[in-house]
C-alpha cells in the first residue's frame, strides 16, 4: 500500500495514524468500514462519478 | 445512475453533475429537528435567518478528499415569501451555512435575515455539487 493510499485511509477512518499498520497493528474501523473506505478511494482514483456516489453512499452507511 | 428522491441518501445525477442532497424543515426560531440526508449530522439555529448544517464526521472526512470537486448549488425550491442563500462550505469545521431572507427589503433594498416560521411545513433543499468535469480534469485527490 503506497503512502498516498495510507493517508487517504487514515483520513476516512479517522485515525490519522497510518504508520500503526507498519508497526504490526491495524487501522481502526471494522472490516466493513475499511472495505468501504478502500472502495471510495478506488472510485476517487478512477475519477468515476457513478462509482464515487455509490462508494460514498456505502461508506456513509457503515461509518 | 439511480435517481432517488424517496429515501435517504438522496443522490441524483444530471448533466455531469452529482448532487448530494439533503433537506430540512425550518422550525421558526428553534433548531430544525426534522432533516434528511445521510451526510447531515445536525442543524443549528444560532441567530435569525442563519442555519448552520454540520456534516457527519465520515462525510467531513470524505469532503476533505473531494473538496476541490465540491461546490454549493443554489437552493432548489424557493419559498413564497423568503429567499435563500448558501454560505461557503467550511471544510475544516465541516459546516455549511444557509441564510434565509425576508422577501421584504430593508433600508436601501438590503435583504433582512429572517427566520422561516410561517412556512415550516415546507422543506428546504440543500445540495452539494460534485462536478464530473472537475474529476475529468484530473485535479484533486
Amino acid at each position: 500500500m503506497d503512502s498516498k493510499r495510507k493517508k487517504g485511509l487514515a483520513i476516512l477512518l479517522g485515525v490519522g495514524k497510518p504508520e500503526r499498520e507498519e508497526e504490526g497493528g491495524e487501522m481502526d474501523g471494522t472490516d466493513a468500514q475499511r472495505e468501504a473506505a478502500q472502495n471510495l478511494l478506488d472510485a476517487i482514483d478512477e475519477k468515476d462519478v457513478d462509482k464515487i456516489v455509490e462508494a460514498l453512499n456505502d461508506f456513509l452507511d457503515v461509518r | 445512475m439511480a435517481f432517488d428522491v424517496s429515501v435517504s441518501p438522496i443522490y441524483s445525477t444530471h448533466l455531469g453533475v452529482v448532487r448530494l442532497c439533503g433537506r430540512f424543515y425550518p422550525n421558526g426560531a428553534s433548531a430544525p429537528t426534522k432533516f434528511y440526508g445521510n451526510w447531515i449530522s445536525s442543524i443549528a439555529h444560532a441567530s435569525p435567518g442563519i442555519y448552520t448544517i454540520t456534516v457527519k464526521p465520515a462525510f467531513r472526512a470524505a469532503m476533505s478528499l473531494l473538496g476541490s470537486f465540491l461546490s454549493l448549488n443554489v437552493p432548489v425550491g424557493g419559498l413564497a415569501t423568503y429567499r435563500l442563500a448558501f454560505g461557503p462550505i467550511d471544510l475544516s469545521a465541516g459546516t455549511v451555512v444557509v441564510h434565509s431572507y425576508s422577501d421584504a427589503d430593508g433600508y436601501y433594498g438590503a435583504p433582512i435575515l429572517a427566520d422561516i416560521a410561517a412556512e415550516a411545513s415546507t422543506f428546504i433543499s440543500v445540495e452539494l455539487v460534485l462536478k464530473e468535469t472537475a474529476l475529468a480534469d484530473g485535479s484533486g485527490f
